[in-house]
């Protein structure tokens, strides 16, 4: 399996140029307050606007009149206008401050909900800490763009438009010819563009690397500073914040760029308004007024340039967010209900592998080789073999963790890979060997196998596996809170509970792999007895390496190198004097 | 502002970028006024004035103030970005270096996800504040003593009428700070929740699909991602209150300016001229005052992220080196527990234990599922410490040793076995990076775990995943057994280490281990009486109390709980009888 490790960067398989688009579609939903935002936007600018317009009045009409009821009369017309602003912009900023931040919450619940169903090679794969980033920074990303960014590039487009058609109307002439440098000005930023866009793509991925070496740090703690390494992994991160630190800088300054160039540009723009508007002058073409006039405006002409090309920066940071985004969304999980997939009916318990081959990398190592069981309804049966002999993969396949390569895997006669893939798990309960507590108080992590249990349920599955003892002797019993993967309880009481919360989900069929393999023989036999209850009538798989905790199975299949190599009943094996005999009498000859 | 004062510290290392930054935000303000006065003076000298010979130096000046401002700018930016860039890589490799520092209760206290969140979105916010916030602030500050160092002298009335509403917008922004704040560090702690939830929901992915709780998990999520809007929403709610006050106050200004100033002119008092002047100046007051909301929202925002920053960086950790730390090269691996008890709240974990390891011994411990193995091992290192009595190591308590050297006489294989994504020969080496390959080999012999790991494809340069992943329960187990062996320390803890192991292969890692020349004090952690049978001393833990000890033969003439235990594991293959026979006899 080709694993990401933190050091290197991400490969993007569904970049789509669209992704902006895609987020504004996000917007849909909200298109009338958005609307409404641009109005009250439009009424704040205007407000704005007239004020230099009320300032002339004021002078011309009455200070220079004397007129004291006059000035009076204007001030009061003033503020009412700033109080009109006022409002407009109260309600603009309320309103799209709540539209960006639904609209983050929607794209970040999309994202969540998708990662939910990607599969477990996704997972295997990609390190978690560059899956949180993106469903945490990369979507916080958008929030700018989404609430100032959008209406304000709307905004300054129309006063850019409003402003060059009064200029336009002033003098075509002019106007055009001092305009001439806009193309050059687009020019560049294209130019330039290009190159942000992929300077901050390559930032996100130095962040995410930075972001997948601080969490496997945080999870892998322990083991630093058991082994002492803390120097290293320091200066293994100030490499990474090395890394990111010059890329940022090589970015930002280019999209730092994009002001200057504005500046220049409008600066040549300005030169050529001076130059040729002062020979038309001097030539008779225009007036002295309307020279004035169009002086004043081209300087307000720009003003909407240079706050565009702000907010086009704030878009191309939000597009190498939303790249990552929709890398996420637009991969498929690998395994999904085919179209036709029926409902799994309740189970009986009938499991056949027919010439099941399996590898977990495509021309990777095969794990499973051709290989063929059939249990009965009811039947306990046990994996046994040598570590990293299959068994675990075999579960897997079970609950089409993963998809096979070749033959088919019958529950009940049907293919499993006709059924809904919700209706086949729920039916089936897994511990794995890997136990995995969330934060929480035990009574909720044991409750995680079937929601609507009672406490009662909670506390029976819990006495089955011998932990209520245990449980109740913590301060707050079933109530006591417990961090993530459980670190205040011991590696067995983990165990346990996650044993109890596999006996809750009350499966059609139990599999139990290296259930108790933390445990105490002595508590372990105790819990044999009490769950024999639970085995009766349902089919289970169990795998051990202590033979004690497999003896009682009604078949013991061993395991060598992906085959199954011997099944039979403990006696059946023990008469056979294979390798299931040797195994077992090996372990009297040691104690001897 | 405390949280400033902390952070002034991180900006003073970079005091060029600090103060070059300053200096060209200023003169990045100065350029940019010139050409407004310099069209003014074309408008009226040149244009209605007609003196055409001034043209051509108001044109070169133009195109080069706005030459020179372009520099400013791109210097400008370089240094606030240097300055952030810089600060921030410091404040986070210190939070990095700090939390490598910290205990194991630390990290069993606090979730990943939350300190994940100060270290990302937390840090962003303090960049914000060196890389924007301060171009803003300086440039508010800048106009209003360049304003009023103008307008001041041409008319000190005029000049208070402008000022008149500023301390009311400063009460506003005032009150504007002190109740966003309180909002923001919900919005801090919202997001940490948030990054929590996601992260844990994405460690433990598997069990959410086994158990196909997706729903649930949506559920969860979707509670803590409304609440991040919501609280979000609450900070906009303020915000908008606020902000539009100060906009109203600010444009105020001008219409006290209009009134008051217009009725000075026409009572006489000062003239058009004046008045126009301190109009064309007045945007320049208008906009600090606008600005104040903004730069006191960023504040606000900031000192909310920094406080939970430097919260960590000023939690002590609960172990570490006494005053006068005892170092050491190599320990013979003497070890002795003096009545050792450890509590957790009022939970007592040990009671009282006492025991003596030789250097080169085998101790095994034994014991029910939560009876205290692990925490008696985790005392050796000093992962934590214990509430009453001694861990005393070649006679020195361990607690006079310096932590660094003490961990490293000690070599570990915890009990939850955890790999990093890395190659397999760098994590056996993950305790001595760079190591030589042959001791790599050998080490993942006596692990035996060289022969899956030479059966992969890329043998010992194979990648794996998190936590192991691709590798099977016990291959992850061996591995990790082999990333202690390499270490050669004089202590070796192997705790549970073979959980996950076949027997067969256990029993040949045990002879490796025990053909090994160098030995080490030995501590074994195991629930198979065939692991520990060749123990120089087995301990029975229950309760946090040693009950029973010895050696194999002496604990099965005791008759106790070992024997029974013995009994129990071997009821198959051997008798009573034949046990009698064996050993009591
Ligand atoms: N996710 C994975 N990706 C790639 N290879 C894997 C993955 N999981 C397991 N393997 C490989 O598949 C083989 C079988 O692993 P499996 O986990 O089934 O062994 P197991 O019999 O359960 O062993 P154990 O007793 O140690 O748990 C091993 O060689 C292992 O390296
Ligand atoms: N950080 C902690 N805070 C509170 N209680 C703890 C903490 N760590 C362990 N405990 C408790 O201390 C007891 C002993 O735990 P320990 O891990 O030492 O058991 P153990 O003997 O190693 O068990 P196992 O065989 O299951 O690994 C348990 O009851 C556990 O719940
Ligand atoms: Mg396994
Ligand atoms: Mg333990």
């Amino acid at each position: 399996m080709a694993y990401n490790r933190y050091f290197e960067d991400e490969k993007m398989e569904n970049l789509d140029p669209n992704n902006i688009k895609r987020v504004l579609a996000y917007l849909k939903p909200y298109k009338y307050r958005v609307a409404l935002s641009l109005f009250l936007m439009a009424m704040a600018a205007f407000a704005d606007l007239l004020g230099p317009y009320l300032t002339k009045i004021a002078i011309d009409n009455y200070i220079l009149a004397g007129d004291y009821r006059g000035l009076t009369i204007i001030s009061l017309i003033f503020m009412g206008l700033l109080a009109v602003n006022g409002f407009a912009v109260r309600f603009r900023v309320l309103i799209m401050s709540k539209v960006g931040h639904q609209v983050v919450r929607n794209i970040r619940q999309d994202l969540f909900q998708h990662i939910q169903n990607l599969s477990f090679s996704y997972f295997d794969s990609i390190p978690a800490g560059k899956i949180i980033v993106r469903v945490m920074n990369n979507v916080n990303s958008l929030q700018n763009l989404l609430e100032n960014g959008l209406i304000n590039i709307i905004t300054d487009t129309f006063r850019f438009l409003a402003i060059l058609l009064i200029m336009l109307n002033l003098n075509l002439r002019l106007t055009l010819i001092s305009i001439t440098v806009m193309p050059i000005l687009i020019f560049l930023i294209f130019l330039l563009k290009k190159k942000i866009r992929i300077g901050w793509r390559r930032v996100q991925k130095k962040r995410s690397n930075m972001n997948a070496y601080i969490h496997e740090s945080l999870t892998g703690m322990k083991i630093t500073q058991a082994f002492v390494r803390e120097e290293k992994n320091s200066n293994i991160f100030k490499d990474l914040q090395n890394d990111y630190v010059s890329n940022w800088m090589k970015t930002v300054m280019m999209s730092h760029g994009i002001f200057p160039i504005v500046l220049l540009i409008n600066t040549a723009s300005v030169i050529i308004m001076y130059l040729v508007g002062i020979r038309d002058l001097n030539a008779g073409l225009v007036t002295i007024g309307t020279l004035v006039a169009l002086l004043q405006y081209i300087w307000r002409l720009w003003q909407p340039i240079i706050n565009i090309s702000n907010f086009y920066n704030q878009v191309l940071v939000a597009n190498s967010a939303a790249e990552r985004i929709f890398d996420v969304l637009d991969t498929d999980p690998d395994i999904v209900d085919l179209p036709e997939a029926k409902v799994m009916p309740e189970i009986d318990g009938k499991v056949e592998f027919k010439n099941v081959s399996f590898s977990y990398e495509e021309d990777g190592e095969i794990i499973l080789k051709d290989m063929n069981f059939e249990v009965q309804p009811g039947e306990t049966i046990a994996f046994v073999g040598a570590t990293g002999a299959g068994k675990s993969t075999i579960i897997n396949l079970m609950t089409r963790f993963y998809d096979i390569d070749k033959g088919d895997i019958l529950i009940d006669d049907i293919d499993i890979q006709g059924v809904k893939i919700a209706s086949l798990r729920k039916q089936i309960g897994v511990m794995m060997q890997d136990t995995f507590i969330f934060s929480g108080s035990i009574a909720d992590n044991i409750r995680y196998g079937n929601l609507e249990a009672t406490r009662e349920d909670i506390e029976e599955a819990a006495k089955m596996v011998y932990a209520d003892s245990f449980i109740r002797e913590m301060e707050n019993g079933y109530d006591t809170e417990v961090n993530e993967r459980g670190s205040r309880l011991s590696v067995g009481q983990r165990q346990l509970i996650s044993f109890a919360r596999t006996i809750l989900s009350d499966p059609k069929i139990l599999i139990l792999d290296e259930a108790t393999s933390s445990i105490d023989t002595q508590t372990e036999i105790l819990i044999q007895k009490a769950t024999q209850a639970v085995l009766k009538g349902r089919t289970s798989f169990v795998i051990a390496h202590r033979l004690s905790t497999i003896r009682n199975a009604d078949r013991i299949m061993v395991l060598e190198a992906g085959e199954i190599i011997e099944t039979g009943s403990h006696e059946e094996l023990m008469a056979r004097q294979g390798h299931y005999h040797d195994l077992y009498m090996a372990q009297y000859n040691r104690v001897i | 502002m405390r949280e400033l004062k902390k952070l002034w510290i991180y900006v003073k290392k970079y005091k060029l970028f600090f103060f070059g930054g300053l200096f060209f935000i200023i003169l990045n303000v100065i350029f940019s006024m010139i050409p407004g006065y310099l069209n003014r003076r074309i408008i009226d000298d040149v244009i209605n004035g007609q003196q055409m010979e001034l043209l051509f130096t108001f044109l070169v000046t133009y195109i080069a103030a706005n030459f020179l401002r372009a520099a400013a700018i791109m210097i400008q930016r370089f240094f606030t970005e240097s300055l952030s860039q810089n600060l921030l890589r410091d404040l986070k490799q210190d939070l990095y270096d700090h939390l490598q520092r910290l205990s194991f209760n630390f990290f069993n206290n606090n979730r990943t996800g939350e300190l994940m969140s100060r270290m990302t979105g937390d840090m962003e916010a303090v960049r914000m504040l060196f890389a924007d916030g301060m171009i803003q602030f300086t440039r508010a500050i800048f106009y209003i003593v360049f304003v009023m160092a103008v307008l001041i002298p041409e008319s000190l009335k005029l000049s208070l009428v402008s000022l008149a509403l500023s301390p009311l917008i400063g009460f506003f922004a005032y009150r504007l700070g002190v109740r966003i704040k309180p909002i923001f560090r919900q919005v801090r702690r919202q997001y940490s929740d948030l990054n929590s939830t996601v992260q844990e929901n994405i460690s433990g992915i598997r069990i959410v699909k086994a158990f196909h709780q997706q729903c649930y998990e949506m559920e969860k999520f979707d509670e803590e991602n409304n609440n991040y809007f919501t609280k979000n929403y609450n900070a906009a709610k303020i915000w908008s209150k606020y902000f539009p006050i100060m906009e109203f106050l600010g444009g105020m200004s001008t219409v006290l300016l209009l009134f008051y100033g217009g009725r000075l002119v026409i009572e006489g008092e000062i003239t058009l001229g004046i008045w126009m002047q301190f109009n064309s100046y007045l945007w320049m007051l208008i906009m600090p005052m606008r600005m104040i909301g903004h730069i006191v929202n960023m504040f606000s925002r900031t000192s909310a992220s920094a406080e939970r920053i430097f919260n960590i960086l000023e939690t002590e950790p609960e172990i570490k080196n006494k005053k006068k730390a005892v170092h050491i090269d190599r320990v013979k691996g003497e070890i002795e527990f003096k009545n050792v008890s450890l509590s957790y709240g009022d939970e007592d974990i040990l009671k009282n234990v006492s025991f003596h390891a030789e250097p080169g011994e085998t101790i095994a411990v034994m014991g029910a599922t939560g009876s205290g193995k692990s925490s008696l091992i985790n005392l050796i290192p000093r992962y934590y410490e214990p509430t009453d009595g001694q861990v005393l190591i070649d006679g020195i308590d361990n607690r006079d040793y310096d932590l660094r050297d003490l961990r490293s006489q000690v070599s570990i294989v915890m009990q939850d076995v955890f790999l990093f994504s890395e190659t397999i020969a760098s994590n056996i080496a993950y305790g001595q990076p760079g190591l030589d390959l042959e001791k790599i080999k050998r080490a993942a012999d006596i692990s035996s775990a060289r022969n899956f790991i030479e059966e992969m494809e890329s043998g010992f340069e194979e990648v794996i995943g998190e936590r192991g992943m691709g590798l099977s329960g016990g291959q992850k187990q061996r591995v990790s057994i082999a990333r202690a062996i390499v270490e050669e320390s004089p202590i070796l803890i192997l705790d549970d280490a073979t959980s996950a192991v076949d027997m067969e292969t256990e029993h040949q890692i045990q002879q490796a281990l025990e053909a090994m020349d160098q030995r080490s004090t030995l501590f074994l952690i195991a629930h198979r009486i065939s692991s520990v049978r060749n123990a120089d001393q087995i301990l029975i833990l229950d309760h946090g109390e040693i009950i029973e000890r010895g050696t194999h033969e002496e604990l099965i003439k005791n008759k106790g709980q070992y024997y029974t235990m013995f009994k129990e594991q071997y009821k198959e293959v051997i008798d009573e009888k034949e046990i009698e026979e064996r050993w009591v006899k």
